[in-house]
This record gives C-alpha cells, sequence and structure tokens, in this order.
C-alpha cells in the first residue's frame, strides 16, 4: 500500500500540474440540465401574456390566464390555460429549484452590475464555457456574447436580467439552446432587436424587446410576459436526454454456470418498467437505456443462489438519479451462493478447498479534462490478498478496451502469486465526465474470485474528482462442518489527490465498525491515511458478502466494492440405500402356502374316500 | 357332515384360482423378464447408434469454451448392460444419505453436487435389486470394467460420455469423502449401487459399488 500511495502522491501533482490547480483548489460540480417536464413544450409561460402591438410569433405552446390583446401566431399544441397548463407550472418551479440546487458556482462575478459580453475576469471576452455563473447583481448581455461547447449553462443572478438592443447570443461548438438557462430573482428585460438563446425562468416577469428572435422558452408562470412582434421558437431537444448504462456480471463458483443473460433486468421510474425493459442482462458493453431525466430503480428478478450487489453510479439499492445530458453506468455484480447442503461436493473432505482473493485498485491520469475532450489513461493494479495463488485472471472494463497487461508476473508463471502486483494499462478519449467500471476475476480450488473498481473523470471543468478504495480480507478462508467465527478486516485508502469526508463502509451481511486509521483526527480520509475497519460474524455456510466504501469530495461520490467468499465445509453424504431384499414376497408366499393346504386337503379327502 | 363337505368344496373354490393364478403371474413375470432382455439385446446395437448420431448432434451444438451449456440430466445410458435409464433427480433423506429413485427403472442424481459433465463429481444412484424379485436398473453395475463408457444426456440434448476409471466397494457406512468429492479440476461421475449380504433388521445391503467414472 505504501508503493501504492507514492504513486497516488505522484498522479496528484502530475493532476495538479496539469490543471494548474498548484495552491488553492477550485471545486466544481458538473452543471447538468433540469427536468422541465410539462414546461418543456411551452415558449410562453405566464399568468397574463400581453402582446404590446403586432402578432408575435411562438412556436411551441402558450400559456396564460390572462389572454393577449392580440393572439399569438404560430403553431401550437397547448394555448391557455388548459391542461396541462397548471403542471408545466409546477414543473417551471422544479426546474428552478433543480438549478437553483446546483454548486459551487464555475465562477462567481464581483459584486455589482455585470456586462456578460464585455466582462473580463471570468475568463475570454464575450465567451463562455458550459457551467454555473453566479452573479449578486443584475446581469445584462450588452453585445455579442458566445457560448462555446457542449454542455450545461446556468446564468444564476441576484437581480434584473436584460439585454441591450441589437445584443446577440449564440451558440457553437456543441452548445445549445436546450442546455442554456437563465435564472434571475428580478424581471427580465430584453431590448429590441435581441437575439436570444436559452430558457428564461423568471416569474417575476418577462418582457422581450420588439423584433427579438429567441430559440428558447420564456417561463413566468405566475407572472407577465409581454412580447411585441417577436418570434419564438422552442428549441427540439432529444426526448431521450439521458443514458443509463446497466452492466451485469455474475461471479461463479465451480460447478455453478449462470451467466449474464440468465438475469432478467428492470429499469423502473415509480415502479414502472420503462421502455426496453426488463430485459436480459449483458455484461460487456452492458445494456444502455435512453431516458429523460429523473430517479430510477434497477433490479432484476430474484436469483435465491445469487448474492446481489450494485455499484458505479447506483446506490446499494439500486436507485440512480439521472439528469440531462447525463450518462450513467450502474453495475449489477451477482456473486454465487453455494447451498449449504451441496458444499461437499466440492470440498469433499474435512478440509474445504481455499478460496481466492483478489483486489484491484483504477487510478486515471489524469482525473480532470477541464478544458473538455482529451485522451485519459486509466492504470490498473491487481494485487492477490488471500493465501493461494490465482489462474484465470481476466480483467474487463465497461468502457476502456484492451487493457495491456505491463508487468508483474515476476516468475512467468501466468498466475497471480500472493507476492505479485499485476499492473494493467488502458487509454481511451473522454468527451464527457465518466464513471467506468473494471471487474477482475481469478480462480483457484475451483473457486472464483471478484473485485470490481470504478474511476470518475471530470471533463469540461477543473474538478479534481474523489477516488476511494477499500480491500477485504476475512480470518480464516476456510471453517469446518458446521462452520465458525470469522472475522472481517476493511481497509479503506484514498488513492485520489484530495481528502475524502463522509466515509461510509456498508457490508451486506456485517456491520464494520471503524478501528483506527484517522491520524490527524480530522474525519477526513487524507490520502496518505488507512483507515482499518473490522466486522466479526458467525458462519453456518458458506458465504459471500459484499463490502461498499463511499468517500465525497467536490460534490461528488466516489465508490469502491470489495467481495470476499468464506467456505465452510459441510458434512459429506451417506451413500444411498439402493437395495431391496429380492426374495419372493407376501404375496407369493400367500399363494404357496393356499396351493400347499389344498393339495394337502384334496390327497387327504381321497385317502378317506378309499 | 353337510357343513364339512360345505366347508371342503369353498376351500377347493378357493384354493383352485388361487394355484392357477399363482401359475399366470409366474409365466407372466418369467415371460417379461425374457422379453425385457431379449429387447435390451437387441436394441443395444440401435442404441449404440443412436448415441453415436445424438454425439455428434452435441458436438455441433455445444459453444467452445461455454460450459454453460449444460441442463440437468435426463437419461443414463450404459450400453454394456443394457441401461437406457430415465434420471430423477434426489438430495438427501433426514438421515443425510444421498435418496435413492423410487422404482426399479430409473435412476437418481445428486442434485445437490454438480451436474454430470461439470467440474466436481456428479453422483448418480439406482437400485439393485427390487422387491418381488423384479429386476432393477443396475443389477449389472458389477459387470463394468475400466474402460467402459456410459452417456449422459441434459436436457438440451447434449450428450457427455464418461469413461469407467474403476470399481470400488465401501461399507453401508463407508467415507464418502472420495465419492462426493474432492475436486481435481476435472468433472466426474460416479454411479453407487447396493452389494453384499442383506441385512433384514436394518434393510440394507452390507455393502456399497462404487463405480467412477471420468469425463472422455
Amino acid at each position: 500500500m505504501k508503493g501504492f500511495n507514492n504513486k497516488s502522491i505522484i498522479i496528484a501533482l502530475a493532476a495538479s500540474l496539469a490543471l494548474g490547480l498548484i495552491g488553492p483548489i477550485s471545486v466544481l460540480a458538473a452543471a447538468t440540465n433540469p427536468y422541465l417536464g410539462a414546461a418543456a413544450t411551452y415558449g410562453i409561460l405566464s399568468s397574463t401574456c400581453t402582446d404590446t402591438s403586432s402578432a408575435t410569433t411562438v412556436t411551441g405552446d402558450v400559456g396564460f390566464t390572462t389572454p393577449p390583446g392580440t393572439s399569438i401566431l404560430g403553431t401550437h399544441t397547448y394555448y391557455g390555460s388548459g391542461a396541462p397548463y397548471s403542471t408545466a407550472g409546477t414543473d417551471q418551479a422544479s426546474a428552478l429549484s433543480a438549478l437553483a440546487a446546483q454548486s459551487p458556482c464555475t465562477f462567481t462575478f464581483a459584486s455589482g452590475p455585470i456586462n456578460l459580453s464585455t466582462d473580463t475576469t471570468h475568463g475570454t471576452t464575450g465567451q463562455f464555457t458550459p457551467g454555473i455563473y453566479c452573479a449578486t447583481g443584475a446581469v445584462t448581455v450588452g453585445g455579442p456574447l458566445s457560448l462555446v461547447g457542449s454542455g450545461t449553462y446556468i446564468f444564476r443572478n441576484v437581480g434584473a436580467l436584460g439585454s441591450t438592443a441589437g445584443a446577440t447570443v449564440s451558440v457553437s461548438g456543441g452548445a445549445s439552446a436546450c442546455d442554456v438557462f437563465w435564472t434571475p430573482s428580478a424581471a427580465t428585460t430584453l431590448g429590441a432587436n435581441t437575439t436570444f438563446v436559452g430558457t428564461v425562468i423568471d416569474a417575476a416577469g418577462i418582457s422581450v424587446g420588439a423584433n427579438s428572435t429567441s430559440t428558447g422558452r420564456f417561463l413566468a408562470f405566475g407572472g407577465t410576459v409581454t412580447t411585441d412582434t417577436d418570434n419564438i421558437t422552442v428549441p427540439t431537444c432529444s426526448a431521450s436526454v439521458a443514458t443509463l448504462k446497466v452492466i451485469k456480471t455474475v461471479a461463479n463458483i465451480n460447478g455453478a454456470n449462470t451467466n449474464a443473460a440468465n438475469f432478467n433486468l428492470h429499469v423502473k421510474l415509480s415502479g414502472t418498467d420503462v421502455a426496453g425493459s426488463p430485459a436480459a442482462g449483458v455484461v460487456t458493453p452492458g445494456r444502455s437505456y435512453s431516458l429523460s431525466a429523473g430517479t430510477y430503480v434497477v433490479s432484476e428478478d430474484a436469483n435465491a443462489s445469487y448474492a446481489q450487489s450494485f455499484s458505479g453510479d447506483c446506490d446499494a439499492g439500486g436507485s440512480v438519479a439521472v439528469a440531462s445530458g447525463e450518462t450513467k453506468t450502474c453495475t449489477i455484480t451477482n456473486a454465487y451462493i453455494q447451498p449449504a447442503a451441496s458444499q461437499n461436493a466440492w470440498s469433499g473432505s474435512a478440509t474445504p478447498p481455499v478460496p481466492p482473493l483478489i483486489d484491484v485498485v483504477k487510478v486515471p491520469t489524469p482525473l480532470a479534462l477541464p478544458a473538455g475532450s482529451g485522451p485519459v489513461t486509466y492504470s490498473y493494479t491487481l494485487r492477490n490478498v488471500g493465501t493461494v495463488p490465482v489462474t484465470n485472471i481476466t480483467m474487463v472494463d465497461d468502457s476502456c478496451s484492451p487493457l495491456n497487461f505491463v508487468s508483474g508476473d515476476t516468475n512467468g508463471d501466468s498466475k497471480l502469486d500472493v507476492s505479485e502486483t499485476w499492473v494493467y494499462s488502458c487509454s481511451t478519449t473522454l468527451s464527457k465526465t465518466h464513471t467506468n467500471t473494471v471487474i477482475a476475476t481469478g480462480m483457484a480450488n475451483g473457486l472464483t474470485a471478484t473485485d470490481i473498481a470504478n474511476a470518475t473523470v471530470v471533463v469540461g471543468m477543473p474538478v479534481v474528482p474523489p477516488l476511494i478504495h477499500v480491500t477485504k480480507v476475512p480470518n480464516p478462508l476456510t471453517l469446518l462442518a458446521g462452520g465458525g467465527s470469522v472475522v472481517y478486516t476493511e481497509k479503506v485508502t484514498n488513492p485520489g489527490t484530495i481528502a475524502l469526508s463522509n466515509v461510509l463502509v456498508r457490508d451486506d451481511k456485517c456491520n464494520p465498525a471503524y478501528v483506527f486509521g484517522d491520524t490527524n483526527n480530522d474525519s477526513k480520509l487524507d490520502i496518505t491515511e488507512t483507515w482499518t475497519y473490522t466486522c466479526q460474524t458467525n458462519l453456518a455456510q458458506t458465504t459471500t458478502n459484499t463490502v461498499i466504501a463511499s468517500g465525497q469530495a467536490n460534490n461528488l461520490t466516489a465508490r469502491d466494492t470489495a467481495i470476499a467468499t468464506v467456505i465452510v465445509a459441510a458434512p459429506i453424504p451417506k451413500l444411498p440405500n439402493t437395495g431391496f431384499y429380492p426374495g419372493i414376497g407376501n404375496i407369493f408366499l400367500l399363494f404357496i402356502v393356499l396351493a400347499l393346504v389344498s393339495v394337502l386337503f384334496a390327497v387327504v379327502e381321497r385317502k378317506r374316500a378309499i | 357332515m353337510q357343513v364339512k363337505m360345505l366347508l371342503k368344496r369353498l376351500l377347493l373354490i378357493v384354493s383352485i384360482p388361487a394355484i392357477i393364478l399363482f401359475l399366470v403371474i409366474v409365466y407372466f413375470l418369467a415371460n417379461q423378464s425374457f422379453e425385457t432382455k431379449s429387447a435390451s439385446l437387441i436394441s443395444n446395437q440401435a442404441t449404440q447408434n443412436l448415441i453415436d448420431s445424438k454425439l455428434a448432434e452435441s458436438a455441433q451444438n455445444i459453444v467452445p469454451g461455454e460450459k454453460s451449456g449444460l441442463g440437468l440430466p435426463v437419461n443414463l445410458k450404459i450400453p454394456k448392460i443394457n441401461v437406457d435409464a430415465a434420471v430423477e433427480y434426489v438430495g438427501l433423506t433426514a438421515e443425510g444419505a444421498m435418496g435413492v429413485p423410487e422404482g426399479p427403472l430409473n435412476v437418481a442424481w445428486f442434485n445437490q453436487g454438480p451436474r454430470p459433465g461439470e467440474i466436481g463429481s456428479a453422483v448418480i444412484s439406482g437400485h439393485e435389486g427390487w422387491k418381488d424379485g423384479i429386476a432393477a436398473v443396475f443389477d449389472s453395475l458389477y459387470k463394468l470394467n475400466k474402460g467402459d463408457k456410459l452417456y449422459i444426456e441434459d436436457k438440451n440434448g447434449i450428450i457427455t460420455t464418461f469413461i469407467v476409471r474403476e470399481l470400488r466397494v465401501y461399507d453401508q457406512n463407508g467415507d464418502a469423502a472420495n465419492v462426493f468429492g474432492p475436486s481435481d479440476g476435472k468433472a466426474h461421475l460416479n454411479l453407487i449401487t447396493c452389494e453384499g449380504t442383506w441385512n433384514s433388521a436394518q434393510k440394507s445391503y452390507s455393502k456399497r459399488l462404487v463405480v467412477f467414472t471420468d469425463k472422455e
């Protein structure tokens, strides 16, 4: 572990240098689109809709309770206060809350009014990249404003939003009107001839200057929207705004041979299967679902012979929240549970076979690509934390291939010996923030060991994601028939570059207790620390359990999983009693007796008659 | 005297049909046994041909490297001793012994161990002898020799071939560790039946015959 931490430090320094972050580290989270729900189809959503002089054209729905004097032109599915008007109002409020909850700000302007077109403090003048931009005063688009790059833009300010006459907001480099949001706390007033982009959510009221052209939405449910010979087009955004990828892996032991396709997976929203669900599991590259933003629950049809655990972006219960534009990955791993009565089938003696135990760590370099798309190299470190050499090693990454073996098989026997550390490497190009998963498996004594590691790389923002790692070692690895006590020791380390808070260690069949490791008592898992947990339990049968360690930094959560199996021998069956007495049965005896009696009787009678 | 005559006639009425019935049953059983053996002998070559054709079919069905192709076993064929038996599935009895098939003609696979063809020792039991002298599936198990072949067909129609390695006799309560394991990383199929002398008190034979086989 010491060597590993040294490596982490080097990586941390390299990452810091690459990011220009020596010194105070700016900590930011990736902005995401909110769920607009019914409000998504409205170009204007208001209580009072006013069209000042001649007609405005809206390509999209128009909602109001007080109509404009001059009817809004254009193509609308909904016009007025009929359903889904009120639902759209509720969804507008939810979206605003979701936008307000996103933090921290990518950049916070100095106090006072800000002209986005001329500001030089945030970066290139007149140009913004995706992120959350916060101001404590009024914000104005005072000329050309260019939004460059794929991702979500949130302009949040305390005060009014405005534009000068003829101001233009444009998108390029992958930026989309679907992903731009303006949330001022006071009224919005756009000048005449403004070319505008994005969704304004402003219940204080929105006034669009004459002859303006907008690609976006003006949402002021409860307030007034005023237009004047304007052209407003609701952007056509993909209905499938988020991607959820579900990877299914199965860790079999000896004779068990169920594969991923034998498991029926579900992805449900509010208890209802989404399109494409249920479906058979897929290991690589997993099964992808195109979804609207929301919180989904991944599950599978129960199989009592397998212990289930979630990793990746799902929580322990399979729940995952996806926002617009996000791609999230959940991995469901099933570990075979040997039926207690059948353990003799492969133990066959008083001493059960020793199971293998492996541990994999994955570290990406760099941890963040603040300038956007770029190459990432993952380094995988595989160790044998058990007591027997492990064969048939496989390493599968859900989104990077090929994994190249670099070094570690020092004696060249193709076995991961207890003293060896095998290193693999894989390079790929990431265009957006991504968490990927590697699954390592190996075999010994006819038993399988599995370990899973996750790593996140943040793209498009100078955010350093957290990394966490947990190893779990049971003592003993085997128990004689009848079972006994086992002590699990979990060691949690931080292979990343920033300290982790809210460290949690959960085990599905035991309750780990913290023992020591927080050397500076700051309740944070520092990169130099190893926190040790232990857990004692009694096992009566072969048991596979899973521990998940999680920790947070920069509003991101890192998770790691460790799986361990303890083999409990069971009594060997007695030999079967396959015999029946093969002699003549009772019914035959009865017949014979009757026959003999009748013959005897006949003889006696015959003699008498003579 | 009349009563005595009546009793005499009654006894004759009962005993004569009894004798006839007995003779009929003896004839029927003898004939059936003969017919069964004749049919087995006639079908022996046909069985082997069928096995050969199915083996060729199986080879096409199995995906290389995919052990999961093995389904639950459904049929056991041992051409040498004319065994062609359906497979029942059994676990452990209340006494902790492996179960046995319900009837004389079927065999029973121990469903808490590996399937035949999987790594480990799959175990199948069958009766030797049956009530009233009826023939049972493993009556001739002792006739197997090293090198003899037997075939297990699974529910997917996949046939797995095993070759006899050795025969071993155990006491009825002997240590069965080598029968149910340990695993040497290879697939085995072990057949068990009874042998020895009948113990009326225990309703069991004194020995068990185990035929150890290895996957071809």
